[in-house]
């Protein structure tokens, strides 16, 4: 008899599924997001519950799916590391959920929202499947329930360049899931087993003989850009702008905060639990990493700067922050995998913001999205505004906020490396580069223009859209507060991480 | 533009010095990037030249990365392990195991279902999920609304099902009416006999979406939805896939926490309801396809 | 070289055919042939991965009764993986159409370049 904490797991994977599938019954859309909602609210406790007893107790323990034990049935692995991030998408989720309501049920259809909330639990289930998996083709499966769900959430705002933006999102992510299966099939005909432990000890044997050596490195160097291509590493990113631009509010916070991590999180269980570190560095797989993630730092931030619309802007700056969680990776030590685990966390609670807030100062804007009809905005809602500094002032890198705390981080792991200048300058061109772009954002906001342009902008604002939104300023409040925390108790969330990647 | 020093402007601008028509917040303004003051047929220009060699460049660099990437897996896969050895690293004691002590764990002689079904059952529970997001997908894009459904539209639809309605296909509904039956018996056979031939839940439930859609062929997709109300239609679909997790969930529970419960009962109930997820897909396909709804 | 492509023609002619779906699905501007190209793609994957489960001379993964020999039957795990990766890919093809023919309802068109033209159009 195994102690109850280990069952939270499979519990919480298993309770975004059934609140899935019971939201599309539910004909009200009202109801389905309070379900979605409580569904996101327990797996977040579920999972802290977690995070609390494995890191009191400092393990990670492998649960079979079944009564089958491995290699022979499906397993899932849970450590600190798995439970730190759980715990922090199911929160994201929630307060993504909830600071879009309104938006959401003014961009989908009533008879529609039911579905949508399909896809938000379903996509969750996905997430967390993708935390926890332990078995090569279980990742898969989930890959697949993740793309479609992200896919539908882009598309239900239904107009039409939301419906161009999906299916150039859904053929990219598509090849990219095709490239990893295909990886997959090569790495099963020379590993031969399909969950990881097992799978890692074949690979180490593999390498140590340097038997089928090519086929090893291409199934990798596949693996990887498949998932790379879904996360939008940087050759690959050209689909992200249009999907996370034009999507409703609710959607872009989810789909940049959560989604594009998921696929991340994936490749670091691949790289540390499968092949292992030493073989990702010898056999360069770690300097493509590098080198995708430093280009899509710079030409990420240089397309932002260009953009007027404000969403498209926060999303292509999205590409940016991947380039740093990718470079993170890229350095190829665990001071560096842990440095980019802190950046997928900073950049999960700033960039939702970020997205709530634009959403919400166009909104009182009369649905205007450039910044040049937003500004001022910040004093039709004091609380987005707030929020929107915070989230900027966090991404460019000002101390106390997560945003400078990650970036210390990767500095600091990039010393041991022996690409120093190289990393370092391209952090400092970024910082510079990032605060180019939000700086003005956030004066944009904060200046009153002349009477003659706010009325010409809020002419057709209707009352209801002005109100006070209350669950917006909760979701935002909560946002800011995870965006200090993060900044100044970093500490105890670095152990937690430091000591989830020795227990992968 | 303005006389003022620069410090002073700032200072003014940190006071909260921003009336309407106030010159330092049309200085701030004024030199804010030029993406907010350029004029907007310009960057509708630039935009267009953008797009054009956009489409200009990327077939060239796609194309270009395609065939590399062909090559690649080319020159790959004539080194992994041959074709068709015993010896070769998947055939290894994991399949030895499913092929040797399926009968007797988990009571299906068929491998392969008894692999799907209980030694990776969580791979085919996220398959039957994805099915289910697929029809809801469907259902957001093709179920008609006002978003997507004009007026022209609707009489249009109206039109074709009058003149479907005027002339009935006797052929057609005869041979349907012949075959209708067979085709859902041997879906059930092949069903209630995927442990133990090959078949199961997917090909059997896919089967008898077949007989469905034939159904709503021959005698008009008005009729199979008076026997197959859109309620009856969602309810089965959310039991089929409810049925599943919870009779997996269960599973799981039990089995990882060492507890004894019997479970013979479990891969019939998995069967029928992969069939029942797997029907109404395709079925749920077909009619959003068809006619945009249930 | 000869004999290493005989030894493995099956994961070869996968391969090929792999190539044929990812070109059409990057080059090819119309919609609908995107999308057969990414269902070659899928295909070619499931047929590397089913040749990887045969061996010569085995029956069936069926299991007789008296016959419980590993050395009679192929490998049953590459078989079970298409039979879900299949599934998946039927899903992930239904949701690329429809969303081709709500374009196609929407904008008229399902050849790319003048589908963004026409985008582009609207929005101004």
């Amino acid at each position: 008899m195994r102690p109850f904490y280990e069952n939270l797991p499979f519990l919480s994977m298993f309770a975004a599924i059934f609140c899935g599938v019971l939201s599309s019954v539910i004909r009200d859309g009202r109801r389905a997001y309070v379900l979605a909602l409580a569904m996101a609210a327990v797996t977040a406790a579920m999972s802290a519950v977690l995070l609390y007893y494995v890191c009191t107790r400092d393990v990670s323990f492998v649960y079979s799916m079944g009564r089958f034990a491995a290699p022979y049935g499906n397993a899932i692995k849970a450590g600190p590391l798995q439970a730190l991030l759980a715990t922090v998408f199911s929160i994201v989720m929630g307060l993504s959920l909830l600071g879009g309501g309104r938006g959401l049920s003014h961009d989908i259809l009533p008879e529609k929202q039911g579905l949508y909330f399909v896809m938000a639990d379903l996509m969750l289930a996905g997430i967390l499947a993708l935390i926890y998996t332990n078995d090569m083709f279980t990742a898969y499966v989930f890959i697949e329930i993740t793309t479609i769900a992200a896919c539908a959430m882009v598309m239900a705002k239904d107009t039409g360049p939301n419906l161009i933006a999906t299916i150039r999102y859904l053929f990219m992510s598509l090849l990219g899931s095709g490239l990893f299966l295909i990886g997959l099939a090569l790495l099963d005909s020379i590993g031969g087993y399909l969950l990881m432990e097992p799978l890692a000890r074949a690979v180490e044997i593999l390498a140590e003989l340097g038997r089928y050596h090519r086929p090893l490195i291409v199934s990798i160097g596949l693996m990887v850009v498949g998932l790379g291509i879904k996360s939008a590493m940087f050759p690959f990113h050209l689909w992200l702008p249009d999907a996370h631009g034009g999507a409703t509010s609710s959607s872009s916070a989810i789909l940049s905060g959560i989604v594009l991590k998921g696929y991340v999180v994936l490749i670091i269980t691949l790289m540390t639990r499968v092949f292992g570190l030493e073989l990702m560095r010898e056999v360069g797989v770690t300097h493509i990493l590098l080198i995708a993630g430093m280009l899509g730092m710079i030409f990420g931030s240089l397309a932002a700067m260009r953009e007027y619309h404000v969403k498209r802007m926060l999303a292509n700056s999205s590409v940016a922050q991947i380039g740093y969680i990718f470079m993170g990776l890229g350095l190829g030590t665990e001071f560096g995998v842990a440095a980019a685990c802190f950046h997928i966390l900073v950049h999960a609670t700033c960039k939702p913001l970020l997205f709530l807030c634009a959403g919400r100062l166009s909104d009182v804007s009369g649905h205007h999205r450039s910044l040049k009809n937003l500004r001022g905005s910040a004093y039709r809602d004091f609380g987005a505004g707030v929020g929107f500094t915070v989230g900027a002032l966090s991404m460019i890198g000002i101390p106390l906020l997560g945003g400078f705390v990650s970036k210390l981080y990767l500095s600091e792991a990039a010393l041991e490396s022996p690409y120093v200048a190289a990393v370092l300058l391209t952090i400092a061109v970024s910082t510079v580069l990032n605060a180019l772009y939000y700086v003005p954002a956030t004066l944009a906001i904060w200046v009153r223009p002349p009477w003659e342009e706010i009325r010409e902008v809020m002419h057709d604002v209707k009352p209801e859209d002005t109100r006070f939104d209350r669950s917006f300023f909760t979701a935002s409040a909560l946002f800011i507060c995870l965006v200090f925390l993060l900044g100044i108790a970093y500490h105890p969330v670095m152990n937690v991480i430091y000591a989830g990647i020795r227990l992968m | 533009m303005s006389e003022r020093g620069g410090w002073k402007r700032f200072a003014d601008w940190v006071n909260g010095e921003t009336e309407a028509g106030d010159p330092t917040t049309q200085y701030v303004m004024d030199r804010r990037p030029a993406r907010i003051q350029e004029a907007h047929e310009l960057h509708e220009a630039r935009e267009r030249l953008r797009l054009k060699k956009f489409l200009g460049l990327y077939p060239l660099a796609a194309g270009l990365l395609c065939v590399v990437l062909i090559f690649i897996l080319l020159s790959t896969v004539i080194y992994i392990p041959p074709f068709g050895q015993p010896g070769n690293p998947t055939n290894n004691e994991v399949s030895q195991h499913y092929l040797e002590k399926t009968v007797e764990e988990t009571g299906a002689s068929n491998a392969v279902t008894g692999m799907i079904l209980c030694y990776r059952g969580f791979d085919t529970l996220g398959e039957s999920c994805v099915l289910f997001l697929a029809v809801s997908s469907v259902m957001i894009l093709l179920q008609r609304d006002r978003n997507n459904t004009g007026e022209r539209a609707q009489l249009r639809m109206k039109r074709e099902d009058a003149a479907e309605r005027g002339h009935e296909d006797n052929i057609l509904q005869k041979s349907a009416k012949l075959l209708i039956p067979f085709v859902f018996l041997f879906a059930a056979y092949v069903l209630m006999n995927g442990e133990s031939s090959p078949g199961g839940g997917f090909s059997g439930g896919a089967i008898l979406s077949g007989g469905l859609i034939l159904y709503s062929v021959a005698f008009g997709p008005e009729r199979l939805s008076r026997l197959l109300t859109r309620s009856l239609y969602s309810g089965v679909r959310v039991v089929g896939l409810m049925a599943y997790a919870l009779t997996y969930g269960v599973y799981i529970f039990a089995g990882a926490n060492g507890l004894s419960i019997d479970m013979e009962w479990m891969m019939t109930v998995i069967e029928l309801a992969v069939g029942l997820v797997v029907a109404c897909a395709i079925y749920g396909f077909y009619a959003m396809f068809q006619r945009g709804k249930i | 070289m000869p004999e290493l492509v005989a030894q493995n023609r099956y994961a070869v002619v996968a391969v090929i055919l792999f190539g044929i779906g990812l070109l059409n699905l990057m080059l090819q501007q119309n919609l609908v042939k995107k999308v057969i190209g990414l269902s070659i793609m899928d295909s070619a994957i499931f047929m590397l991965l089913a040749s990887l489960g045969y061996i010569e001379g085995h029956g069936a993964p069926i299991v007789e009764e008296g016959a419980v020999d590993a050395s009679l039957y192929i490998n049953p795990i590459p078989s079970g993986l298409v039979l879900t990766g299949i599934v998946v890919s039927v899903s992930v093809t239904a949701f690329s159409l429809a969303l081709v023919q709500r374009i196609y309802q929407r904008y008229g068109t399902v050849e790319l370049p003048e589908l963004l033209e026409r985008a582009k159009k609207e929005e101004d």
